[in-house]
């Protein structure tokens, strides 16, 4: 089988950026921890409660130490559920300090959802039976939607909540 | 060397092979059921995106979903299938021939597809299967829809087994000659096909349908999304590869020119047979129970399949490099000017092959272990699929179609007809480049994909969104326009154009090519080293999915209106 | 002299295996610079986020 010279220079450069690609994610998610979320942790989805963090007091925002907190969630089917207000009232709207660090814990007790907080890298598959966590840095403030981005059913589009980040 | 020569005169003298009228029926039939899957599944996409832009309302109950499913299956799993087996028959059949008793085979592969399609098309009319294609586990649609998909499957197999029977028993008649081009690559494809539907079969016969059907009180949900992407990746490869053929054995012959070299045009079917199916990872990246050391296994494995691709950028070039200095024109890109531009079966295939230039980009970004959280399930994904698979994959098959099906029909391409060819190519590449550039560029700002309209809130993003969901609209006008035109094409091509001889356009190798090495012919090999692949990047990620499974699901129907 | 030309004779022969595909591998290159903005660009999303 005979390669032309600028094949073999073009097969070289191509596979070569390929090994590039390849060095910068993998330094980045074994050296740096930035692997996509995969913790492995199961939870029994017709029995979330039997789990601290879901536990209905313990949903939402925590806050931990000075700049960390522990937001955690039950998506259901169509709904995401950050506990409540001091008014009894569902929590559809929540606030973190810019530069905080937060740990997102989420499942779900049904099907299976999505969980992105729009225009950030905290993107995940829910699925029932798991536990998703990331834990990110909140780096620049505004209004974030957090959407239900993987279908649940037909009212998969009306499964939403904001997060606000400020100064 | 002489007896080379000599082998390569009969190959001459006896290719390509005359397609009965009974055989010409099989392929025309298998080609009607894909573009009436086009007009059906075009119209949903209008509709889809004329909903999602906030422009309509659906009438008479219809669900936004509803019609993303029948989108989804009938394009992407219906109508894909059904002109894959019409063109690669008509393939095998050219190039190896078809007996009698594989057309009769065939036939039966036909008709069980059909059952399965009308199955799965009911409980999609009736609005009990909202599950879109991917079907996620534990959405429980009607059982009749995972029987209709798993008939589809087995119908698609019937025909890998008869187009491995036609090059057997070619094989047989005509010992120690190579497999001819063409009918190599369609075995290599029905391989590469069988191997990766065993996973959703396996999902859909032992875990879906008892389930569904209630014998089984939970499912194994992560398995489930393990089996579909172990299918679900090959799955686009399997689109791709009959636009390779074409690119790779049919083209050069349309520009006049002669493959660039049959070796290495083997050579890239192979790499994609090896490294299309142990990837599946990359679809699940952002996954809560699959360890990230074997994800990042299967994201090198999947860098792996752009090489291939890496090989057939640089044979298209030099194919019409090549054509263009043979015919006298000079200097760096003299070349361009030779190329047939008013032949729509030369445009529309290029077009494809322009589009597979950030189509190939946009699939590493996607396949990038953790960026990939930057872009997973926005529209960005969404846009990806429909500059590859609705633009490089159906740009080339209508390029196909506009000589096949007169060829078939025993009708003639007329320059009339080669005219709207051109103009709807050009409606469908301004269509695709505003819908698909408006959903890369959405994505990006992190917009959701397989959602109905929503205000989200009415936050700011939201409303930013708004306006891309409006120039998807307007890119989906344009392109169901487009579909409008094809299949009045279609129809015009085989009922009505004046009647002729139609060239079947295959490309021959240069007089003085370079032998094609035996060993390619060594399938067994190149599929022993697929399953070696496969097991070696499944085997522990798998058992350890399984070892420390949570417990299973039970079916869920009402979200999706099913119960 | 006859060392030059017979260099000449190589290169004349090698040309004839060797299509000139100066064009080619421009083109080629070209499309291996866009998948590296692209990939880049991204990445830098993925960074600044």
């Amino acid at each position: 089988m005979h390669l032309h010279k600028f094949e073999k220079i073009w097969l070289i450069v191509g596979i070569g950026s390929l090994v590039v690609f390849l060095l910068i994610l993998g330094f980045g998610a074994f050296w740096l921890g930035t692997h996509p979320q995969s913790h492995g942790v199961t939870i029994d989805p017709q029995n979330i409660e039997a789990h601290e963090a879901f536990k209905p007091e313990n949903l939402g925002v925590t806050q931990v130490e000075e700049d960390k907190y522990i937001i955690n969630v039950v998506a259901s089917a169509f709904n995401y559920d950050f506990g409540t207000d001091e008014d009894g009232a569902p929590l559809k709207h929540i606030r973190i300090p810019k530069g905080s660090t937060v740990l997102w814990q989420v499942t779900s007790p049904d099907v299976v959802h999505g969980f992105n907080v729009a225009g950030t890298n905290v993107n995940m598959m829910v699925e029932p039976g798991y536990i998703s966590s990331l834990e990110t840095e909140m780096k620049s403030t505004g209004e974030f939607t957090i959407v239900c981005n993987e279908y649940c059913g037909t009212g998969h589009h009306l499964m939403y909540a904001t997060l606000e980040v400020y100064e | 060397m002489a007896m080379e020569k000599l082998e390569r005169f009969y190959d001459k003298s006896r290719l390509p092979l005359t397609i009965s009228k009974q055989e010409a029926r099989l392929y025309m039939t298998f080609i009607y059921v894909a573009f009436i899957s086009l007009a059906i599944g075009g119209l949903m996409g209008l509709l889809q995106t004329l909903v999602r832009s906030g422009t309509i309302t659906l009438p008479w109950g219809i669900d936004y979903y509803q019609i993303l499913t029948l989108h989804g299956v009938i394009l992407a799993l219906i109508m894909t299938t059904y002109f894959i087996i019409g063109f690669q028959h008509a393939l095998m059949g050219k190039t190896v021939g078809m007996s009698d008793k594989q057309r009769k085979t065939a036939w039966i592969g036909f008709w069980v597809m059909v059952l399965g399609t009308t199955f799965a098309a009911i409980t999609i009319l009736l609005g009990r299967a909202n599950v879109l294609y991917t079907f996620y586990a534990p959405l429980k649609a009607h059982p009749l829809f995972y029987i209709g998909l798993a008939l589809v499957i087995i119908g698609s197999w019937i025909a890998a087994f008869v187009n491995w029977h036609q090059v057997y028993k070619w094989k047989k008649e005509h010992p120690g000659e190579k497999t001819p081009l063409l009918a190599f690559m369609v075995v290599i494809n029905m391989a590469m096909w069988f191997i990766a539907s065993l996973g959703v079969a396996v999902a859909v016969l032992v875990q879906f349908i008892p389930w569904s059907l209630g014998y089984a009180e939970t499912i194994n949900v992560l398995v489930s999304r393990t089996l579909f992407w172990y299918f679900g990746h090959p799955l686009v490869y399997f689109w791709l590869l009959p636009a390779y053929m074409a690119w790779y054995a049919i083209i050069p012959k349309i520009i006049g020119g002669k493959i660039f070299s049959d070796s290495l045009a083997r050579l890239a079917f192979v790499l994609l047979l090896f490294f299309s199916i142990p990837v599946g990872f990359h679809h699940q990246l952002t996954e809560p129970g699959i360890d990230p050391t074997w994800k990042f296994i299967q994201v090198v494995l999947t860098f792996m399949v752009v090489i291939p691709s890496l090989m057939t950028a640089f044979s298209m070039f030099a194919t019409f490099e090549i054509t263009g200095r043979k015919k006298g024109f000079g200097g760096l890109f003299g070349w361009l000017k030779h190329l047939p531009w008013k032949d729509v079966r030369f445009l529309a295939p290029f077009i494809g092959m322009l589009a597979f230039i950030p189509g190939g980009a946009g699939g590493i970004i996607n396949a990038s272990h953790q960026m990939n959280a930057v872009v997973h399930n926005t529209i960005w994904v969404t846009g990806h699929f429909h500059i590859t698979v609705a633009t490089t994959v159906i740009l080339t098959f209508f390029g196909i179609a506009y000589w096949l099906i007169p060829h078939l029909t025993g009708r003639t391409l007329t320059p009339a007809i080669n005219r709207l060819g051109i103009i709807q190519t050009i409606i469908w590449t301004v269509g695709m480049t505003i819908m698909s550039g408006a959903m890369h560029i959405q994505g990006l700002l992190g917009g959701p994909r397989r959602s109905s309209y929503s205000e989200y809130g009415g936050t700011e993003q939201a409303t930013e969104w708004i306006w891309y969901q409006a120039a998807q609209a307007i890119g989906g006008t344009i392109l169901f326009i487009g579909i409008i035109l094809m299949v009045y094409i279609v129809i015009k091509l085989a009922f009505f154009a004046p009647k002729g001889n139609e060239e079947f356009p295959i490309a021959e190798e240069e007089e003085n090519a370079e032998p094609t090495p035996k060993f390619f012919d060594n399938y067994k090999l190149w599929v022993a080293i697929t399953i070696a692949l496969i097991l070696f990047a499944y085997t522990i990620p798998f058992v350890d999915i399984i070892q420390n499974s949570p417990p299973g699901s039970p079916p869920f129907d009402w979200p999706i209106g099913n119960s | 002299m006859a060392s030059i030309d017979e260099k000449k004779k190589e290169q004349v022969t090698h040309d004839e295996k060797e299509p000139d595909l100066r064009g080619t591998f421009i083109s080629v290159l070209l499309v291996g610079l866009f998948i590296i903005v692209s990939w880049v660009l991204v990445y830098a999303l993925f960074i600044i986020r």
